[in-house]
């Protein structure tokens, strides 16, 4: 199911009923047991038969779990055969329904430069809708449990509540058992400070989708292809660059909004997710600020366990390098994304070597900014097109610094990355102490501008970037 | 004491948090009522709002508008009955793109296929359909009529549309699924831009089809009013030839469509996008009948797809050609004798089609499966 339809917004209104007079506490069996079946009709109204794979996923795990928790921690080898079972099925499924096909067409590939004519299925596969971030968050439990650092959960329609509750189900945030388990037997009552708060968020979220993103992607979805073409205009191609990174940002950070105040109005806690990426004054920093659910899971999960950098420091670069390029390919099965990935992990290696990442002095602040959008754009470039050659094609395109004056299209398509922008700002004065965060009248009358604009400016809807991951 | 004191401080403070409800509620309704009071003349004309609906509504679904585009769905998967079933009594099938849909209206078909008994169903498509996806709707229910009308306005080619392509991967329940949200945005918008405009459609002047579809004949009933649009004439230097692979596609096509009993017929559908000397070409390699519309001046409403009285004209024009080309009345005995076997096949008792004079709903139950 989608934020934006009309089969979500009845299901939420029943839901949101529930709340009101069942789930009043929000602990309440009946409450939590509507919670459960939403999230599984939430799901399921995608492909009914997908719910089997989730169930599935979360059987593993849960029974991971709980044979962790039977097992002392002396008892190392049978605890770490228990945790590479669970984490191979959380993989496995991953890698079939993500990458098989991708794996054929490499392996094709290969045969074929080795002078073999091999004839290489295509599996018809539909992607299971948010299976990357239910994995996550699915293998993050049995890690956490394995780890000792949780206790493991005896109630397996808990278990399948904290993997399923819909509002962060398909597209984060990835929400680690450690911060969700927690709130299960806590009592929140609803109240209208609540409501106002989470009403911002709601209304942010679908303001960034409706109106920003989706009228941004009707401008990236006409033009971006005339950039694979060679000698096309360099302003217009670098426009367009700053439209799709606008239009991912309004898109995801839209979703995460809209989840965050949903799951708000329903009695729980999402962690923040975006925090004004393009502020950021470091590589570093970025991943501190764009979808940063995600980049602590990899932090944690992966970039730590390989030795982080507690290691040598050329040790520290591929581990760098090797956890961006797996965050890309997390993204989707394509070489785009691989380089995508790679262009962030060479460039986190870089600021590493020149020791920025420690702290960047004050008179390269604005310099060293610049340099980090212009990668995180360029690396955009090689995210949103079809395959490599084209992207690289659109950057020698950008590169060649032929401009033209900006025509009307793109005056007026400009006035799209407004708003965002402004968001920007404020959350780099509010972190200055320059000015406050909305709050009382002022988020109230935002609030009531923003639901104005969705009713007036929305676009054609199309569906969330990340569904697709 | 302290606890009265906190009770007051937490009654004040959901005083405050209602009020800041309340202040965002007021902002938006004020933003609307100015929306609504400074409007521009003419932004409330918006095409959600001011079309015309179809004259008799529970004959016709949505097929198209801002909310999505729903007919491949609907047909593909075979989620309206009434709609399936008239399509597999069709005697007479047409097929093309969304220039033949606006070319044929409903009530000129209607009356001139009632007055010889015949059933017919208009199986073309927007989005630039090709051969292919209508080819696979005739194979899925095992179409078999006894003509088949073709635009030939670029219709045969070796692929279908990425929409179609879409249709096909998706399952009956995903189709159910976007008739009913298509449905639901249609009429909450309409509803909506009644009170506030919709700024975008405003700034760019960008028409929204609002298109309707008969359950009972395919027929595209057009909503949105889009007036007289401009005159139309076919180009001049036309020298368009089919390409070997368009020909190759429309020779298997016609094989196809034989084998099932029907004989094709050519068309063109007057556009400045098709190609009269292409589709000339074609008929004379498929040595089969051409009909050419000769309908005067016409007009499109958007460059592309004729106004409603041009059409008209059109339909009637092409109707009246195909009446000298095919023996019509030949063709309403044979469809008798075959639904008179297929009834007997059945045990069922067979109705014979009626002629001009009967009343249209004997006809209707005698075109009926």
């Amino acid at each position: 199911m989608n934020f934006v339809s009309y089969s979500f917004a009845a299901l939420f209104a029943v839901v949101f009923l529930c709340r009101l007079t069942l789930g009043r506490r929000k602990i309440e069996r009946s409450y939590v047991g509507v919670l459960l079946a939403s999230s599984l009709l939430f799901y399921g109204w995608h492909v009914p038969w997908y719910l089997s794979i989730l169930v599935a996923s979360a059987l593993v795990d849960y029974a991971a779990g709980l044979a962790l928790g039977r097992r002392p921690l002396e008892d190392a080898r049978a605890r770490r055969w228990i945790l590479i079972a669970s984490l191979c099925t959380n993989l496995g499924l991953l890698a079939f329904f993500k990458y098989a096909n991708f794996g054929l067409s490499i392996a094709g590939d290969l045969a074929e430069a080795a002078g073999f004519d091999p004839a290489m299925p295509t599996l018809d596969l539909v992607l299971p809708m948010g299976i990357s971030f239910y994995t996550f968050q699915s293998m993050s439990y049995t890690i956490d449990v394995y780890r000792g650092k949780l206790t493991p959960l005896a109630s397996f329609p808990a278990f399948l509540f904290y993997i399923s509750f819909f509002p962060q189900l398909v597209a984060g945030p990835i929400v680690r058992a450690a911060e969700f388990l927690p709130q299960l037997p806590r009592v929140r009552r609803l109240h209208l400070r609540v409501i106002n708060e989470a009403l911002f968020l709601i209304a942010g979220g679908y303001f960034l989708k409706m109106v920003c993103a989706d009228n941004i992607a009707t401008y990236v979805n006409a033009h971006w292809e005339a950039g694979y073409v060679p000698g096309a205009d360099s302003g217009a191609l670098l426009w367009l660059a700053a439209m799709f990174g606008g239009q991912i940002f309004c898109d995801f950070a839209g979703y995460s909004n809209i989840a965050r105040g949903l799951a708000l109005l329903l009695g729980y806690r999402l962690p923040i997710n975006f925090n004004a990426p393009y502020i950021a004054g470091s590589f570093k920093n970025f991943w501190e600020r764009w979808h940063i659910t995600l980049s602590r899971w990899l932090r944690d999960y992966l970039y730590v366990p390989l030795g982080g950098n507690r290691v040598s420091p050329r040790r520290t670069y591929v581990n760098l390098m090797a956890v961006m390029v797996l965050g890309g390919l997390w993204h989707g099965a394509a070489w785009t994304f691989i380089v995508w990935g790679a262009l962030h992990g060479g460039a986190l290696a870089v600021e590493r070597a020149l020791g920025l990442h420690r702290g960047v002095p004050l008179v390269l602040r604005l310099p060293w900014w610049a340099v980090v959008q212009i990668v995180v754009l360029v690396a955009w470039i090689f995210f949103r097109s079809a395959d490599v050659a084209g992207a690289w094609q659109f950057v020698r395109n950008i590169a060649a610094l032929e401009f033209s004056p900006p025509n009307d299209v793109m005056r007026v398509g400009s006035w799209l990355l407004l708003p965002p922008a402004l968001m920007h700002v404020w959350r780099l004065l509010e972190e200055r102490r320059l000015v406050p965060a909305p709050a009382g009248y002022g988020q109230a009358a935002l609030t009531g501008a923003m639901v104005f604009l969705i009713a007036t400016a929305y676009a054609s809807t199309n569906a969330f970037i990340y569904f697709q991951f | 004491m302290r606890s009265s004191t906190s009770s007051s401080r937490r009654r004040a403070r959901t005083l405050q948090d209602a009020a800041h409800l309340g202040f965002g509620v007021f902002t938006a309704v004020a933003l609307g009522t100015a929306a609504h009071l400074l409007a521009v003349p003419g932004l409330w004309a918006a095409d959600i709002v001011a079309y015309r609906r179809p004259p008799d509504r529970g004959s016709f679904y949505l097929a198209h508008d801002r909310g999505g585009h729903v007919d491949h769905h609907v047909l593909y998967h075979g989620i309206d009955e009434a709609s399936l079933a008239r399509l597999r009594a069709a005697d007479v099938l047409f097929l093309g793109n969304s220039r033949l849909m606006f070319a044929l209206p409903g009530d000129v078909l209607r009356r001139f296929f009632e007055a010889r008994g015949l059933s017919y169903y208009v199986l073309g498509f927007g989005h630039e359909e090709q051969h292919v996806f209508p080819l696979r709707l005739i194979r899925r229910f095992d179409l078999r009529p006894a003509v088949v009308v073709v635009n030939a306005d670029g219709f045969f080619a070796a692929d279908q549309s990425a929409w179609a392509e879409k249709v096909m991967r998706e399952s009956a329940f995903d189709a159910w699924k976007l008739q009913r949200e298509a449905e639901a945005a249609h009429r909450v918008r309409r509803v909506l831009h009644r009170f506030v405009p919709h700024y975008v459609d405003a700034r760019t002047g960008k028409r929204e089809f609002v298109i309707f579809r008969s359950r009972d004949d395919g027929t595209w009933f057009v909503g949105t009013d889009f007036g007289e649009g401009g005159a139309f004439a076919w180009p001049s230097d036309d020298r368009r030839r089919p390409d070997d692979g368009a020909l190759a596609a429309a020779r298997a096509f016609e094989r196809e469509i034989e084998s099932r009993g029907a004989r094709l017929v050519l068309t063109i559908v007057p556009a400045p996008e098709a190609s009269l000397h292409r589709a000339r070409a074609m008929a004379a390699y498929l040595n089969v009948p051409l009909i050419v519309p000769d309908a005067g001046a016409l007009r499109t409403i958007d460059g592309s797809h004729l106004s409603e009285e041009s059409a008209s004209r059109v339909a009637a024009s092409l109707l009246e050609q195909l009446d000298r080309i095919e023996d019509l009345d030949q063709l309403s005995e044979d469809a008798v004798s075959r639904r008179d076997g297929e009834a007997q096949d059945s045990g069922t008792p067979s109705i014979r089609p009626h002629r001009a004079s009967s009343p249209a709903g004997e006809r209707s139950s005698a075109i009926s499966p």
